[in-house]
């Protein structure tokens, strides 16, 4: 199924007819939820409004995860079938998931600041975020340390897979740190006992926000498509310059 | 006979080789001529296994050399300008802990002989960051003899002559004469031809890659 | 002739190799304590001198000390045999490359541990550390040590012939190098307050031995792609 979609020119086609889908639900999406996360959906009894942030940040947590994931799984396909599409993809899904981590980041701490008095508490799932964060930012820098683009996305491509397996361990190494150290006393944003009228909005915002980033990678992939078309063409040009002159 | 058939060798994006064959005899020199940045190293570096080989087959008497990557490598000794010498070793030290990697068991004397071979025994317990890159060229050829202790098919050789003084060219070519004796394969990437005194073979990779 | 060498004899002399290097003289081995010991102190001075603090947090600052004193020289262990083509000649020998990161993490581990082995007896006077958390401490740096460098190797592979390795290799060591700290604290911890330290010790063990596999692959992966350039 891959190696079918990486053919480039089917790539652009395929993706020519559904882009306008997912810009489509990706709006509706995005519009209904906002609607009913700031005006239809009820208070927190202890956060009051605060909690509409939520509406951003676990979306942008799961997201961050989520395209984190999808992020190795493409540079397993890289390395393995080779293929350079595949390392267009993770290298767009790389900004789009450190942005994402970085809204939760964000999101997190400006809930905390009217719910803990303070912007910034090393609550376990905030710390396990952080070091999501410096794993994207990892891969796109190493990705651009190189003076050829090819070495940077293997080298890189590594880098996502070791962190693929590390991810977990770390996740689960701060939980344990995090009962260690503090009982549990922390009131979780979007526990168990959630509203069914905030369930509506969350889920509409998770929606919304997934088909918004596949439509920003789709974007991005082309974009590079285009880019390396120029790329060759310009070397192509060179050369025929050169053959020329000599 | 060392065999490549229609193979395809990239590096980094850059197609250096399309579909190229070639054959280069056993037991015998050859050198591989063209201008700067035909592919000789890339040429060299592939068949010894460093760069990977897209497409294509590279046989040694029937045998794909690549299946079996440790035979293959008891099989050859390569050397190149980079020489493979630790700066904080000295000659003596860099020279038995490459035989040492190699998993040769070899005696202090045989070391010494090895260096003997291309006069560094009075350097041998310099530092490499003292050496010149002549000294270090000798240090790194030394290996040359160590192989023809053990069971090594090949040499491949990129620029080796080209800090050597006049002796050391000499000590060189009786290194080369000696291996093919023992029926030793020798591949040569190299500019200058008449410091040779001996039969080569010419593989000008210039003509060969046009008429592929 | 000669026979060949089995792969443990290979791996021995490896070991010889890196000590050969490293150790060249004793001031190698100075130099490495004395920056455990003035990261030591720098701490100190910046928290000040109350012993109710030091004892909260002395356990912390042994493993940050040994992961700030592991880290600078991680850059330099791949790329300084890379440069001068060492590699080079590793790859094109009948030694498998993954055997040869293997020794080459086992002897970085050994010249980093045994300094701090070496200077251990200062460090408890320094800071203040209990008798009973000593053994707990020693084993609890032995496996850590080995686990920082055997990611260690890995991000020094990911660096190889990257511009600005010296900076971009602790962004991408420190985060796949927490669980080590977390659980290595955590022994310790449980120590002072009299709990059973095993948990910690089995997690930290179960973690060193992941990577114990995977490290000499991953990295042997890296090399050729680098060697391939």
């Amino acid at each position: 199924m891959f190696d079918w979609l990486a053919n480039p020119n089917r790539f652009n086609r395929i993706t020519e007819k559904i882009q306008p889908c997912i810009f489509l639900i990706a709006i509706i999406t995005l519009v209904s939820g906002l609607y009913f996360s700031l005006f239809d959906s009820p208070k927190d009894y202890q956060q009051g409004d605060a909690v509409r942030i939520m509406y951003v940040h676990v979306p942008s947590a799961w997201l961050a995860s989520i395209l984190y994931f999808s992020l190795a799984i493409s540079c397993v396909f890289y390395l393995v079938w080779k293929h350079p599409l595949a390392d267009l993809v993770s290298s767009s899904i790389a900004p789009i998931g450190a942005l994402f981590s970085a809204l939760t980041l964000v999101t997190g701490s400006l809930w905390g600041k009217p719910m803990w008095g303070t912007w910034w508490v090393w609550d376990a799932r905030l710390t396990s975020m952080l070091v999501l964060f410096f794993f994207y930012l990892g891969y796109i820098l190493l990705s651009n340390a190189f003076e050829r683009k090819i070495d940077g996305s293997k080298t890189a491509s590594v880098l996502a897979i070791v962190g693929l397996i590390n991810l977990p361990i770390v996740k689960f190494s701060v939980d344990w740190w995090h009962t260690l150290h503090q009982p549990a006393s922390i009131i979780k944003i979007g526990g168990p006992s959630i509203d069914d009228k905030m369930l509506l909005p969350l889920i509409l915002m998770i929606f919304a926000l997934s088909f918004f980033s596949l439509y920003m990678i789709i974007l991005n992939v082309k974009t590079k498509l285009i880019e390396k078309k120029c790329e060759a063409l310009l070397l192509k040009s060179n050369l025929e310059e050169i053959s020329k002159a000599g | 006979m060392l065999y490549l058939k229609d193979v395809t060798i990239k590096r980094g994006l850059k197609t250096v080789f399309y579909n190229w064959s070639a054959t280069i005899e056993n037991s015998k020199v050859t050198i591989i001529s063209g201008k700067n940045g035909v592919g000789k190293s890339t040429l060299l570096r592939a068949i010894a296994g460093m760069i990977p080989i897209e497409k294509g087959i590279v046989k040694n008497h029937d045998n794909e050399i690549f299946k079996d990557k440790i035979k293959w490598g008891q099989n050859l000794i390569y050397i190149d300008s980079k020489n493979g010498l630790s700066k904080d070793l000295t000659v003596f030290e860099n020279l038995k802990t490459w035989s040492e990697m190699r998993g040769w068991k070899t005696s202090d004397n045989d070391l010494q002989k090895a260096l003997d071979s291309v006069d560094m025994l009075n350097h041998k317990n310099l530092y490499v960051s003292q050496c010149s890159e002549g000294l270090k060229k000798r240090a790194a050829l030394s290996r040359l003899y160590l192989s023809l202790l053990f069971d090594v098919g090949f040499w491949l050789l990129d620029e080796p002559t080209n800090e050597l003084d006049q002796k050391s060219i000499i000590l060189f070519n009786k290194l080369i004469q000696r291996f093919l004796e023992n029926k030793g394969t020798i591949l040569l990437a190299c500019h200058e031809l008449k410091l040779f005194n001996f039969n080569y073979e010419l593989l000008n990779l210039d003509l060969l890659k046009k008429k592929n | 002739m000669s026979l060949q060498s089995s792969f443990i004899q290979i791996f021995i002399s490896h070991i010889k190799r890196e000590f050969l290097i490293n150790f060249r003289s004793l001031v190698d081995v100075i130099a490495i304590i004395s920056f455990m010991i003035l990261i030591v102190t720098l701490f100190v001075l910046g928290i000040g001198p109350f012993e109710e603090k030091l004892k909260l947090i002395s356990n912390a600052i042994f493993w940050i000390g040994l992961i700030l004193a592991i880290i600078p020289s991680l850059e330099k262990t791949l790329q300084k045999d890379y440069d001068n083509g060492w590699l080079d000649q590793a790859t094109t020998s009948p030694t498998p490359m993954e055997l040869i990161l293997l020794s080459k993490s086992l002897a970085y581990w050994l010249i980093v541990i045994i300094p701090l082995l070496i200077s251990l007896p200062l460090f408890i006077v320094l800071l203040n550390i209990k008798l009973k958390l000593i053994p707990w401490l020693l084993i609890s740096l032995l496996i850590g040590g080995l686990s920082i460098s055997l990611i260690g190797i890995i991000g020094s592979a990911l660096t190889l012939g990257a511009k600005r390795g010296n900076i971009l290799l602790p962004i991408l060591i420190i985060p796949l190098i927490i669980p080590i700290l977390i659980f290595g604290v955590g022994i310790s911890e449980a120590v002072r307050i009299n709990e059973s330290p095993l948990g910690n010790l089995f997690l930290l063990i179960g973690f060193t031995l992941i990577y114990l596999v995977i490290s000499p692959f991953i990295s042997a992966f890296l090399i050729r792609i680098a060697i391939s350039r």
